[in-house]
């Protein structure tokens, strides 16, 4: 009995003294203006980087047996079997190979490696995660910024996100509602053509949504019963990843526009997944998630044209939908007879507003190039290929080829179905 | 929320995150022309007025009263006694 008392009190008093010494340091460092020493589970890109065949974390030693087995050395077109001592990545046959890739040197592109490495080590980390603490409803006399994220972050005062991890974290969840928010947005960071990459058909389909999302700019009172009958919907086809956002993520965007109302339709076979059978669930009746009074989300379980034809979503209206394609992959050789066939069609039929991102400048104009072979004098182009400024800063590799990288939502661009002027008979 | 600490200032130094240095990159160029803009005006002010007013003496036209050759010797006389 007396030592389980005298224990505790000796760790005490020795504790004590402890915080005693450090709150003394604490002090001195603080009048003197100095940062603090860094804890030891903030990340930095030493603590997180492990090359991935030697990494703690199960699954990315399994990745980079997948690399090893998938992919061939770009140098010798052999096997995999060299791990890069920059990146840590698996990346070529053997040293030769590797010190031979002048490329791979010239362009630093071990650098971009070596990120997507301690990116993905810091997710496994077990860090806590405060950035995921997203902010509630903006007060009416702060205005948002969407200049760019940092700009973003601070306006919308979301958690200080001093590292580029928390960066990437954040971001590749944010990159769907925030993109969908920068380009409907009043204060929307791209503007008219020559100084932006918008046309002036593309401004026609903004203004138009526009026109909704803000009545009380809308100088004639009376219109505003005539735009505001129904929720604006959101439709994005072809919806894989971001089907799977909770719905406080979406919420993010509804803080945008805080008077109005929207419905996010998630189009397309992979756009609900059970994660109990851990299979897509296939479901002719739309599946219906109310995030609250202000914003529904929908899944329909199948293609774009199946519904269209069924006129599920009849009628449209340029001025309440618009239409999101996030890396659709138009051009891909196993997809692009799926997209470019009826889907495209109904798609044009909308005369809707339709941006669509892509992996990489070239993943994009690619979709775009095919999309305007075959359809060139059906649309209008809305929004000349551009970086997108709300991408995600999380830098990913393909498993095929690791010296491919990529980005989330990494280029932008927007087309329409040709709107003709009426014709006097 | 108004008397809430910002996120954006570090909870022990005060000072700001380098997240907010961040948000504020695209403007600190302006700024910083706008702050030697309105620092350039105020002591361009200053130093004008300064100058203006230290012209000329302005009590040189005050004529000093002349002293009596007598008087001054008596009051050198008292000024010395009393230093020693």
């Amino acid at each position: 009995m007396s030592t389980a008392v005298k224990l505790p009190m000796r760790l005490g008093a020795g504790s004590y003294s402890l915080i005693q010494k450090r709150s003394l340091m604490g002090f001195v460092r603080n009048a003197l203006g100095l940062d603090p020493p860094p804890s030891p589970d903030d990340p930095t890109p030493e603590n997180r980087f492990h090359p991935w065949d030697q990494s703690p974390c199960v699954d990315l030693r399994e990745r980079a047996a997948k690399i090893r087995t998938l992919a061939k050395c770009p140098v010798t077109h052999k096997d995999i079997n060299y791990t890069c001592p920059l990146s840590g990545i698996p990346t070529h046959h053997d040293k030769e190979a590797w010190l031979m890739d002048k490329d791979y040197h010239e362009s630093k592109r071990y650098e971009i490696l070596k990120k997507v490495n301690i990116y993905e080590h810091d997710l496994r980390s077990g860090r806590p995660f405060p950035e995921f603490d997203f902010p509630q409803d903006q007060d009416y006399d702060r205005l948002i910024n969407l200049t760019n994220w940092d700009l973003f972050f601070y306006t919308r005062s979301f958690y200080s996100m001093d590292t580029e991890f928390q960066l990437a974290a954040v971001t590749k969840m944010l990159s769907y509602p925030i993109t969908i928010g920068s380009l409907l947005h009043q204060f929307s960071p791209y503007s008219l053509n020559p100084k932006g990459p918008v046309t002036l058909e593309g401004l026609k389909s903004l203004a138009a949504l526009r026109y909704t999302l803000y009545p009380y700019q809308n100088k004639s009172q009376n219109v505003k019963v005539n735009t505001r009958d129904r929720p604006m919907r959101i439709f994005i086809l072809g919806a894989r990843a971001e089907a799977q956002l909770p719905g406080h993520v979406w919420k993010q965007f509804q803080y945008l526009f805080p008077e109005q109302e929207f419905e996010i339709h998630f189009i397309g076979p992979e756009c609900y997944l059970n994660k109990e059978k851990n299979q897509y669930i296939t479901s002719s009746t739309p599946i219906v998630k109310k995030v609250d009074d202000t914003l529904k989300l929908v899944f329909h379980p199948d293609y774009f044209h199946v519904f269209h034809e069924a006129q599920d979503f009849f009628p449209y209206d340029p001025f309440l939908d618009v239409f999101f394609t996030f890396h659709p992959g138009y051009a891909y050789p196993e997809t692009t007879e799926i997209w470019l066939g009826e889907t495209m069609k109904a798609l044009l039929d909308t005369k809707c507003a339709i941006f669509t991102t892509g992996f990489s400048k070239q993943d994009l104009l690619r979709d775009i190039d095919v999309v305007k072979n075959r359809y060139g004098n059906e649309l209008d182009m809305l929004m000349d290929p551009v970086k997108n400024v709300f991408g995600s800063t999380k830098w990913e590799l393909n498993d095929m080829n690791p010296q491919e990288v990529y980005q989330f939502n990494m280029y932008i661009a927007g087309f329409r179905g040709k709107r003709y002027h009426a014709i006097e008979v | 929320m108004a008397l809430e600490p910002s996120r954006y200032l570090d909870k022990k130094t005060w000072k700001m995150t380098p997240a907010m240095i961040r948000a504020r990159q695209p403007y600190f160029k302006k700024n910083m022309i706008a702050l030697g803009l309105l620092l350039g005006i105020t002591t361009g002010v200053y130093v004008y007025t300064f100058n203006l007013s230290h012209k000329d003496n302005d009590f040189i036209d005050v004529p000093i009263p002349p002293i009596d050759e007598k008087e001054l010797a008596v009051l050198q006389k008292e000024f010395n006694d009393k230093k020693n």
